[in-house]
């Protein structure tokens, strides 16, 4: 029954009333010529029914005979309902446009988001993406994600690893870039081991690659095998790698100096005087002759220039000697004023052996006096820096009858 | 073609008999219509000659061999095609006329 009533609206049709003395002959009539009447109800000898849009041209015939009277009430159906509409023709040109713009945008790329990126570019990304068919405007239809990322990955040298996602008319590209090889330091390209710069306590393990031999707080000495590039296998035997990683350890600099509490201070007087002489076959000859005398008072600098003639085998040439007057005094100074002092030259003198890469985690002073009259002064840093070194395995240690298992690597690898 | 239609007291016809002996539904051969009643609300007949009164209280239905009449309440033609008639409303009574 609903199917037939769609159809009807499909084609149209008229709600009618037949009055006159007998609409029932009306009604006999139409059934026989095969007009379909529905509805029929009936109010005080009028008759109210539905028919098709179409017949109503051939019930003039049955309406003259019957002597009934037929009056159109209402028009029904979409026949109508787009007769009605006709002037209203911007409405369907609207209609077509917004079903137009519907399919177009959602069939369409209309953005390309790009994720995971540091070092390569979006701009290189997406021009990458436009030589395999992806750019905004394009159908998604013709994207076909295996594809796209196998060709990303091939024609990118940064990429490790490329998704594409579809969803509705954005592409989602999620990458993840390959390690940049020129951030690991590498003194080799061969297996290798990681070991120890420097003395230290671990704190921070960042290990790529490599069997790891120490633990967050371990103390190593210089020269231990942090990470270890003979690796076990789970299938028994070994394989070597090139371990590499960053192992950052607590490092200690410190400097240590006795600072005593009385201590002479040398005080230049400012007077003195140059004196030269001459060397001649070895020999020193003073061209002066009241010498001063050097170490009561005086401090001497000599400053020779001499040649040494190979054929005689003889020294020639001239000597300047300075000689500077001072006067030495004994000072004394409180342990505060040593301490000062002393703290000042080392934490100078540790600066100076830190390395620049290391970060300096603490800076600790520490003093003792020492038979009443002297200070020790100690400034000491506590750093925290990467102390991994690369050091090549030695292979004549590994016995050569054990299996290496470069068979099964290749497995594990897929 | 003689007439079909019998006395209501009358055994069976000549026709009615031949009807079971040749085995053709009796609706067609002897003209009778076939009704479909549910209940008070929906009536079905086919077989149908035409529609001799038609009011939402009384309809009155043309048949071949007999007349049917139906009284009731809100009655509607629901649909009207040449095999059959559609009616819904409430019914009262159902007869026959001859």
């Amino acid at each position: 029954m609903l199917f037939i009533r769609i159809l009807n609206y499909l084609r149209g049709y008229l709600l009618i009333t037949v009055g006159g003395r007998f609409p029932e002959r009306f009604m006999n009539i139409c059934v026989h010529r095969g007009i379909r009447v529905w509805d029929v109800s009936s109010k005080g000898g009028t008759f109210k029914c539905k028919m098709a849009a179409e017949d109503f041209f051939r019930i003039r015939d049955i309406a003259r005979i019957t002597g009934a009277r037929v009056r159109i009430k209402r028009r029904l159906g979409l026949m109508f309902l787009l007769r009605r509409y006709r002037r209203r023709w911007p409405a369907v040109i609207g209609l077509i446009l917004f079903a137009a713009i519907l399919y177009i945008t959602a069939t369409r790329i209309m953005s390309i988001d790009i994720t995971g990126n540091e070092r390569v570019p979006d701009d290189e990304i997406r021009r990458l993406l436009a030589g395999c068919g992806v750019s905004v405007g394009r159908s998604t239809a013709d994207i076909d994600p295996d594809t796209v990322r196998n060709e990303l990955i091939m024609n990118s040298d940064d990429l490790a690893w490329v998704g594409v996602n579809v969803r509705g008319s954005r592409v989602y590209i999620e990458v993840v870039e390959r390690l940049d090889s020129e951030s690991v330091p590498h003194i080799t390209e061969e297996e290798c081991n990681l070991v120890a710069s420097k003395d230290g306590v671990i704190s921070r393990l960042e290990v790529k690659q490599g069997q790891t031999m120490v633990k967050k707080g371990d103390g190593v000495r210089k020269g231990d095998v942090l990470v270890s590039g003979v690796m076990d296998s789970v299938y028994g035997g070994f394989r070597l790698v090139h371990s590499y990683g960053e192992v950052y350890a607590l490092t200690e600099y410190s400097a240590k100096k006795e600072y005593p509490l009385t201590y002479t201070e040398r005080v230049y007087t400012g007077s003195e005087k140059t004196l030269y002489g001459v060397k001649l076959f070895g020999r020193e000859f003073d061209l002066y002759t009241k010498a001063m005398d050097p170490g009561e008072g005086y401090e001497e600098e000599r400053n020779e220039n001499s040649v040494t003639v190979p054929w005689i085998n003889s020294e020639f040439g001239g000597v300047a000697k300075r000689f500077r007057e001072y006067t030495d005094t004994q000072t004394h100074r409180t342990v505060q004023e040593a301490l000062e002092t002393g703290i000042a030259e080392l934490t100078e003198q540790v600066e100076q052996s830190v390395p620049d890469d290391a970060e300096i985690i603490s800076k600790e002073n520490d003093h003792n006096i020492l038979s009443g009259d002297t200070v020790e002064v100690k400034v000491t840093y506590i750093c925290s820096e990467n102390i991994a070194e690369e050091e090549e395995i030695d292979k004549s240690l590994i016995d050569k009858n054990e299996n290496l298992d470069y068979d099964i690597e290749e497995d594990t690898n897929e | 073609m003689a007439d079909r239609r019998r006395k209501p007291d009358s055994s069976a016809t000549a026709w009615e008999r031949l009807a079971d002996v040749v085995d053709i539904s009796k609706n067609v051969m002897l003209g009778m219509p076939l009704v479909t009643l549910l209940g008070d609300r929906e009536l079905t007949i086919e077989n149908y000659v035409g529609i001799i009164e038609y009011g939402d209280e009384v309809i009155r239905i043309k048949c071949k061999a007999v007349n049917v009449s139906i009284t009731g309440k809100n009655m509607e033609l629901k649909t009207m095609t040449e095999e059959f008639l559609y009616i819904t409303g409430r019914f009262k009574c159902f007869s026959y006329e001859y």
